[in-house]
C-alpha cells in the first residue's frame, strides 16, 4: 500500500482497489465468451466477490472521487458484471424439461375454467351449425369458405365424398401436406384466437364459435350422406389434437381479455401481467399441439386409411394430451419444486 | 427499484442539472441534460446502476442482420437436403414449413435465452436484452418480447415485401398497424417496443468498461512543488469545470483543427487569469502546469465534498456567501 503524502485520497482509492477491478473485468470477459458454467471454480468463487467489491467501489468512487474516468469505468465494469452474475442460470434443457414436466401441465390446470369455456363455445357453435345446416343445407355455403370445401358439400356425391376421405397414400406427398397444414387455416385461426384475445374476449369468443360452427356443417354434409362414422374417424386421427390445440390457445386469449374486462383493484396492465403468464404457457403448449396434428395430418390421415385405426389412433393421442396434463407435475415434491419456480419465475 | 433519466445528483455527470433553487440566469447556465437516454435501476447489491439504452436505428439493424443470418442459413440447409433428396419438391417443401416456423420466435427465444439476451445480431451490434426491473431477465420474458415479435415486426416486414396477400381492404390497417409499431419505441422513453413493454424488458448497449488511466499520477513531484496554488485560487472553479480540464488532458474534447499544445496554453491563460496566478508560465511548462493544477483542484474539491460541500460548478459560490462571480470567465 504506497501511502506517500502527495498522491491524494482518491488516486490511493483507486490504486489500493485497481488489481482487483482488473481481475473482475477478466472474469467477467471470460464469462461473457464461454459461458459461465465454463468458469473455473477460483474464477467463480471470486467472481460475486469481485462484482459485490466493485459495486462498493463505485458507491464509495461516487462519493468522493471527483475522477470522471474512474467513476465511467467502475459504472461500466459493474454494469457488465451485473449482467453476467444475474445471468439466467439454467440451461436450456432444464428449462424445456421444467416446462413440459410441470409448468405446462399446471397452467392447463389452473386454467380449466377458461379451457372448458373455450370447448363449449367449440361444441356449441359445431352443435348449432349442425341443427342449421340439417333444416337447410344451404347454411352451409354460408358458414365454410370456399377454399376450405375444396368441393366437399352438399351437392357432392356420396361416391365423391368418400373418395375425398380416403384418399390414396402417394409418395412424399405426407410432407407436402404437412407443410400446408402448417400454415393451415386451423394454425391461423389459434394464433388469432390467442392474440385478440387480448380485445376482451370478444373475437376469441367469435372465432372459436365459428370454427366449430365450420365443423359442424362438414359432419353435417357427411352424415346427411350416411358418412357420419367415416368422416368421424377422419377428423379423429388429427382433429382430436387439432380442435384442443385451437381451443387451448382461444382459452389463453379467454385468460388476457378476461384479466382486461375484469381487473379487479388492479390496473389493467397489472392484472395482465399473472395473466399473461399461464396464457403464453397455454400458447406454447398450443403450438406444440398443433405441430403433432400436422404431423398427425401430413402422414396419419393418408397412410391410414382404416376407419378404426384411425379413430383409436386419433383418441388416443388425445388420451395421451389428456393424461399429460392431468397428471404431470403433480404430488409433493411437484407442487413444492412449482412454488419454487413461481419465486423464480417472480 | 427506481427508474429514472436523470443523472441524480451524486453522480458528476457534465450534464448538472441546476439546483432547485430559483437562479438569476445570466449568472448561472442551464446545461442541456445529455441526449442519451439511459435506464437506471439498483440492483439488489443497493447501488445504482445506469445502462446506455440502444437507439432504434442499431436495434433495426440487429434485426436485420439476425433476419439475414436466419434466411442464409434457411436457403443453405435446403439446398443441401435438395441435393441430397434428389430434388423432391414436397418433401424441400415441407422442410422448408419446419424450417419458416423455427427461423420466426423459437430462434429468438432460444438465442436470447442461450446467449444471456443477445441474439447473433444484437452481439455483432454490441446489443443486449434486460429485464427493466433489476432482476434477472426471465425466461418468460423473453418468450413474451418474442412472441410478439411475429405481428410486431415479421408481419409488417412481410407484408412489405409483397409476402402476404394484399388484397384492398387490408391495406390501410396495415399501415396504420405499422405506423403504431414504428412510433411506439419512437416515443418510449426506454425506445421499448410493444413486445418489451409487456415483458418489461428494454434493450440497452452493452458497457464496455475501459480503465483510463489516472491523470493525477502522472504529475510528477517537482512539477507540483514549482505550481503551488492558494485555497483562495482554488476556490474558483467546481467539479464540472474539473472536469472539462480531466477531458482536455486525456485528449479529447478538443477540436479537430486545433493543436494540443495551443488548447492548452488557451485553457492554462484563461485559469491563471480567473484565479489571478501571477507568475508566467511558458508555453513547455503549460501541461505540466494544468496537471498540477488539476490535482490541486482535484484533491481541494474532493476535500470540500468529503465535509459535505459538494460544488457542482463555478457558480457554487451564487447560491452561498460569495459575491456573484465573474459571468466572462
Amino acid at each position: 500500500m504506497n501511502a506517500r503524502a502527495d498522491v491524494i485520497r482518491s488516486s490511493r482509492f483507486r490504486e489500493e482497489r485497481e488489481k482487483d477491478w482488473q481481475r473482475l473485468a477478466t472474469i467477467v470477459e471470460k464469462g461473457e465468451k464461454r459461458g459461465l458454467s465454463q468458469l473455473g471454480y477460483e474464477d467463480a468463487r471470486d467472481l460475486v466477490l469481485l462484482y459485490r467489491q466493485a459495486t462498493n467501489s463505485l458507491s464509495v468512487a461516487r462519493e468522493i472521487s471527483l475522477d470522471k474516468g474512474i467513476i465511467d469505468y467502475l459504472e461500466s465494469l459493474c454494469a457488465r458484471a451485473y449482467l453476467l452474475v444475474y445471468a439466467p442460470g439454467e440451461s436450456l434443457r432444464g428449462l424445456v424439461g421444467r416446462f413440459f414436466t410441470r409448468s405446462a401441465p399446471q397452467a392447463i390446470r389452473r386454467s380449466w375454467p377458461m379451457i372448458a369455456v373455450a370447448y363449449v363455445l367449440m361444441l356449441g357453435g359445431a352443435l348449432i351449425a349442425y341443427l342449421l345446416t340439417a333444416t337447410d343445407p344451404n347454411w352451409y355455403y354460408a358458414l365454410v369458405p370456399e377454399d376450405l370445401a375444396g368441393g366437399r358439400g352438399p351437392r357432392a356425391s356420396t361416391e365423391a365424398l368418400r373418395a375425398m376421405l380416403y384418399s390414396e397414400p402417394g409418395g412424399l406427398n405426407e410432407l407436402g401436406a404437412f407443410a400446408t397444414s402448417l400454415f393451415s387455416h386451423n394454425t391461423q385461426v389459434a394464433f388469432f384466437a390467442f392474440a385478440l384475445g387480448l380485445l376482451a374476449c370478444l373475437p376469441s369468443v367469435l372465432l372459436v364459435l365459428y370454427n366449430g360452427a365450420i365443423l359442424g356443417a362438414f359432419v353435417e354434409v357427411h352424415a346427411d350422406k350416411g358418412l357420419g362414422l367415416d368422416v368421424f374417424g377422419w377428423l379423429s386421427i388429427h382433429g382430436v389434437t387439432e380442435i384442443s390445440a385451437i381451443t387451448i390457445s382461444a382459452a389463453g386469449g379467454l385468460l388476457l381479455g378476461y384479466a382486461v374486462l375484469f381487473p379487479g383493484v388492479r390496473s389493467r396492465s397489472a392484472a395482465l401481467r399473472p395473466a399473461s403468464r399461464d396464457a403464453v404457457k397455454l400458447a406454447i403448449v398450443a403450438a406444440v399441439m398443433l405441430i403433432a396434428a400436422g404431423l398427425l395430418e401430413g402422414f396419419g390421415r393418408q397412410l391410414v386409411t382404416d376407419l378404426w385405426a384411425r379413430i383409436v389412433i386419433g383418441w388416443g393421442i388425445g388420451l395421451c394430451w389428456l393424461a399429460w396434463f392431468l397428471f404431470a407435475g403433480r404430488g409433493a415434491n411437484g407442487a413444492a419444486r412449482s412454488a419454487e419456480d413461481q419465486g423464480a419465475a417472480r | 427499484m427506481t427508474t429514472s433519466t436523470r443523472p441524480s445528483r451524486s453522480s458528476p455527470t457534465p450534464s448538472i442539472q441546476p439546483p432547485k433553487a430559483p437562479q438569476p440566469d445570466a449568472t448561472r447556465p442551464t446545461r442541456q441534460p445529455a441526449k442519451r437516454k439511459t435506464l437506471s435501476f439498483t440492483p439488489p447489491e443497493g447501488v445504482r446502476l445506469d445502462f446506455e439504452i440502444a437507439s432504434i436505428g442499431s436495434r433495426a439493424g440487429a434485426q436485420f442482420i439476425d433476419l439475414a443470418i436466419t434466411s442464409i442459413a434457411t436457403i443453405v440447409i435446403v439446398i443441401v437436403i435438395g441435393l441430397a433428396l434428389d430434388g423432391s419438391d414436397n418433401a424441400i417443401e415441407a422442410i422448408l414449413a419446419l424450417l419458416f416456423f423455427l427461423i420466426g420466435t423459437p430462434y429468438y427465444i432460444v438465442s436470447e435465452l442461450m446467449m444471456n439476451g443477445r441474439t447473433f445480431g444484437k452481439t455483432m451490434l454490441g446489443l443486449r436484452v434486460i429485464s427493466r426491473d433489476g432482476f434477472g431477465l426471465s425466461t418468460h420474458q423473453i418468450v413474451v418480447r418474442n412472441l410478439t415479435k411475429e405481428v410486431e415486426v415479421f408481419l409488417p416486414v412481410a407484408f412489405l415485401f409483397g409476402a402476404a396477400g394484399t388484397s384492398g381492404w387490408i391495406v390501410v390497417p396495415m399501415f396504420v398497424w405499422i405506423a403504431i409499431v414504428f412510433l411506439v419505441p419512437v416515443r418510449n422513453r426506454f425506445n421499448q417496443r410493444i413486445g418489451d413493454i409487456a415483458a418489461g424488458t428494454a434493450v440497452i448497449r452493452d458497457p464496455r468498461p475501459l480503465l483510463l488511466p489516472d491523470i493525477a499520477r502522472d504529475v510528477d513531484a517537482a512539477a507540483r512543488e514549482r505550481f503551488v496554488f492558494t485555497s483562495a485560487q482554488l476556490d474558483a472553479y467546481g467539479a464540472y469545470e474539473l472536469q472539462v480540464l480531466e477531458r482536455l488532458l486525456r485528449g479529447d474534447g478538443i477540436g479537430k483543427d486545433r493543436k494540443e499544445s495551443d488548447a492548452m496554453v488557451t485553457v492554462g491563460t484563461r485559469i491563471r487569469n480567473k484565479i489571478g496566478y501571477d507568475e508566467p508560465v511558458s508555453p513547455q511548462e503549460e501541461r505540466e502546469f494544468l496537471q498540477s493544477f488539476y490535482v490541486a483542484q482535484r484533491s481541494y474539491l474532493e476535500q470540500k465534498k468529503l465535509m459535505g460541500e459538494s460544488r457542482t460548478d463555478k457558480f457554487h459560490s451564487a447560491t452561498g456567501r460569495d459575491s456573484a462571480p465573474d459571468p466572462k470567465s
